[in-house]
């Protein structure tokens, strides 16, 4: 566990060691606060027309589970950035010989460079904070469907790492792992689309391979027992394949 | 060269995934275009991850076959174990909902009819696709607590056959379906749903009664002037359509839903309007078709004309004539007066299609009300047309004209209005504490023509259709249970426009600007 913690230090050090980190955040969170303001500036202009007729307005289901919503897809562009040099770098530089020779096991090394990465994607995700207690500060939105909401984030969040460490992991070119990364991302999205046209057995199965379709329900503030385990299996199944492709790799010679 | 083509597909296969997601975020109404693009894109993509397997196959072969198969049969466990415990997952779920007013979950009413299913129940929602989102909030719940229910999301516009099959004529209807027997609700609600839910497993249908003995329109009859079309219309929408001679009952049967009065020729006895008011006073619903009386010396329906005045309803003496050269689209003249656009009413919602109705009288709500009941407009004519008070003139075969005494369009054809019903039965358990008791309510439409029903008129777009939704809003059961709407609490946001300023500045540019500073400083260090 220590070796797992020390590289992932080293991973986390060496993100925010180059711009790298900050300007993925940064480039986050540009088209989030677009997204933010928007919502909230038509729930504020709601709420005064609400005003008269004395409908319910709430700031959970109006605003913030929009927003969330629409963050995931930003993460879906993002993360292949975050993903892509995990592997392919340290292939191409050469640096993987040393790891793979090194006292560590392989499980290790995987485990370190996921938290590494789920370092970055959770420091991603605070700053968000930032912007829901703008929330806090003018408002008195509930606190439970935003914990909700953030469980589904990180736990999606880890299910595209996974994936993506996988695809680092086969190539030593980070432009070629990148692309491949979005467009499998792309892909896990899109069969979502198909569910409502597809009949009544495909369309189950497409949208329970959606990614982003099992975190609808934590940002409306529920927490299912299906979607954690969804994204667990997704998680787990891309750090094992990772693991045999690195095994692979040393077989292969 | 058959690897240069294969490495191109892997290209072409990102290039057609992007397009598709291009599309579907610029033009969304293009789903048949991107969702072909997608499926290509895919086909490409898999074709070249294949044609890379072939290198990797023979990297398989010698030495190193023991080990790539091992490593494959151990993928292939594990996978099987994830879909294994995904599928149990998906059918064993445990739901926490964490919202304060616990908004998504089901009241024990709901709860307890879903638990107690038997048979599968199928509940299709036809809908806009922008709006399945609404419906599954509701729906997820239902399919949660029972392994029974299923739910399938149909778009209308995009399968027209499925619609039709089931005959949507409004968006935002939810079909239940069980053992055979199916049932309507137009809404997202939980009252709602759970009502139609519980309806459906009872399978009691609504009975419809058509009055006889004063000309009225025939059920069973072929003719022109028939009304059978319409009757087996009411029966393939689950109504039961049953005949009804006033003047040999005491009373309205107790299982009416609705009675229907369809264009009397002659004028209804009192003793028969007394019938029709006791019905009224204890919640029933009522049906009124009145056709204009033609020959300048025939009597007017006084009797019925006082009753729908008793209940806020003006029915004049008059015929709507209608210059709009509307009518001439489908072959008619101006004695048919035509309609296109409706007065927002429940039984007109959603509703757009022309209707037709040879030989009209104006029937419009009296201003102010009666006896406290208001009635509203269903059907307005267009502009150019009005109500035509000199019979005299016009049965002598001169050219129609409005003048000073004639009332210019839009001229109202129908109208619907509801009261609470004065001598309601009691009901049969006392309503439990907490609960408010059941409000009984009477209602009646009523349209100054028949014909529009009739076989002859029906081929008129509409026509079908609106009769059908009055009647469906006319026999609409009292709800059988009834459930607190479940709001979200009220937590809104107020801001002044400074602080909306503030707000826009600070997430859209300082703190993104923050960050990327941020890197670009480290960047300058590390230089």
């Amino acid at each position: 566990m220590r070796n797992v913690l020390a590289i992932a230090d080293k991973e986390l050090r060496s993100y925010f060691a180059s711009p790298i980190a900050y300007i993925l955040i940064g480039f986050f969170l540009l088209p989030f606060g677009v997204f933010f303001y928007l919502y909230l500036s038509t729930f504020v202009k709601q709420s005064l027309q609400m005003a008269q007729f004395g409908g319910a307005m709430n700031v959970n289901q109006q605003v913030i589970r929009y927003v969330l919503q629409n963050a995931s897809v930003i993460i879906l562009f993002i993360m292949p950035m975050i993903t892509m040099r995990t592997y392919s770098e340290e292939k191409r530089s050469g640096s993987i010989e040393l790891l793979l020779t090194s006292p560590l096991t392989d499980v290790e090394i995987i485990l370190g460079k996921f938290f590494g990465a789920l370092g970055l994607y959770i420091a991603m995700l605070a700053v968000t904070l930032l912007y829901m207690a703008i929330l806090f500060v003018y408002g008195n939105p509930e606190w439970r469907p935003l914990v909700a909401a953030y469980l589904g984030l990180l736990l999606m969040g880890g299910a595209f790492i996974s994936i993506g460490l996988l695809i680092s992991s086969t190539t030593s070119n980070q432009i070629v792992a990148g692309v491949v990364t979005f467009v499998v991302f792309l892909l896990f999205w899109i069969v979502g689309w198909f569910a409502d046209t597809a009949g009544p057995t495909i369309g189950p199965i497409t949208s329970w391979l959606s990614i982003t379709e099992h975190f609808d329900d934590f940002s409306k503030g529920i927490v299912d027992t299906k979607h954690v385990l969804y994204y667990l299996s997704l998680i787990t199944f891309g750090l094992f394949l990772t693991a045999k492709s690195v095994d692979t790799e040393r077989w292969r010679g | 060269m058959l690897k240069r083509i294969l490495g191109l597909l892997g290209w072409l296969g990102v290039a057609l995934v992007f397009a598709a997601v291009a599309i579907r975020f610029l033009k969304p109404e293009y789903q048949q275009y991107y969702n072909g693009l997608a499926i290509a894109g895919l086909v490409c993509t898999l074709l070249y991850i294949l044609s890379q397997w072939r290198e990797i196959g023979q990297s398989f072969s010698g030495r190193q076959a023991r080990y790539g198969s091992l490593a494959a049969a151990s993928v292939l466990v594990v996978l099987g174990i994830l879909v294994a415990i995904n599928y149990l997952s998906n059918k064993y779920n445990k739901r926490w909902d964490l919202t304060a007013a616990r908004q998504f979950s089901l009241s024990d009413q709901s709860r307890k009819v879903l638990q107690d299913l038997k048979e599968p129940v199928r509940i299709r929602v036809f809908a806009r696709s922008q709006e399945f989102e609404r419906f599954r909030d509701r729906l997820d719940e239902y399919t949660y607590h029972s392994k029974q229910v299923n739910v399938e999301y149909i778009d209308p516009e995009k399968r027209p056959a499925l619609a039709q099959a089931d005959g949507i004529t409004q968006l935002g209807t939810v079909v239940f379906e069980y053992a055979g027997r199916k049932e309507k609700v137009t809404s997202d609600s939980e009252q709602e749903l759970t009502n139609g839910l519980i309806k459906v497993i009872q399978g009691r249908q609504p009975k419809v009664y058509f009055t006889q003995g004063h000309g009225e329109k025939d059920t069973v009859s072929a003719e022109r002037s028939g009304y059978n079309s319409i009757g087996g219309a009411l029966t393939s929408d689950n109504f039961v359509v049953e005949k009804l001679v006033l003047a040999q009952a005491t009373e309205v049967p107790a299982d009416a839903d609705v009675v229907v009065i369809a264009g009397p020729r002659t004028d209804f006895l009192a003793p028969e309007i007394d019938l029709l008011k006791a019905y009224l006073a204890r919640g029933g619903k009522l049906f009124v078709m009145l056709d204009p009386v033609l020959k300048p010396d025939s009597p007017q329906p006084a009797q019925l004309q006082a009753l729908l005045k008793d209940w806020g309803i003006d029915s004049p003496n008059d015929i709507v004539l209608d210059v709009s050269g509307m009518g001439r689209l489908i072959g008619t003249d101006e004695s048919v007066p035509v309609a296109a656009s409706y007065p927002a009413h429940a039984i007109t919602q959603e509703f757009s299609l022309l209707t037709a109705y040879p030989l009209a009288r104006s029937i419009a709500p009296i201003e102010g009300g009666a006896n406290g009941r208001t009635a509203q407009k269903l059907i307005e004519t267009g502009p150019r047309s009005w109500a035509e008070t000199d019979l005299k003139s016009l049965s002598g075969g001169q050219p129609a004209k409005m003048d000073g005494s004639d009332k210019p369009g839009p001229v109202s054809l129908g109208v619907a209005v509801t009261g609470p019903a004065t001598n309601a039965p009691a009901p049969k358990e006392p309503p439990k504490p907490g609960e408010t008791p059941k409000q009984v309510e009477a209602r009646i439409v009523a349209i100054g023509d028949s014909d529009f029903a009739s076989n002859a008129a029906l081929g008129v777009q509409g026509n079908r259709d609106l009769f059908l939704n009055a009647v469906n809003w006319l026999a609409q059961q009292e709800n059988l249970i009834s459930i607190r709407a479940k709001d979200p609490e009220d937590r809104r946001i107020t801001l002044t426009a400074d602080q909306e300023r503030l707000i826009f500045y600070l997430t859209v540019l300082i703190v993104p600007g923050l960050v990327i500073l941020a890197g670009v400083q480290t960047w300058w260090r590390r230089r």
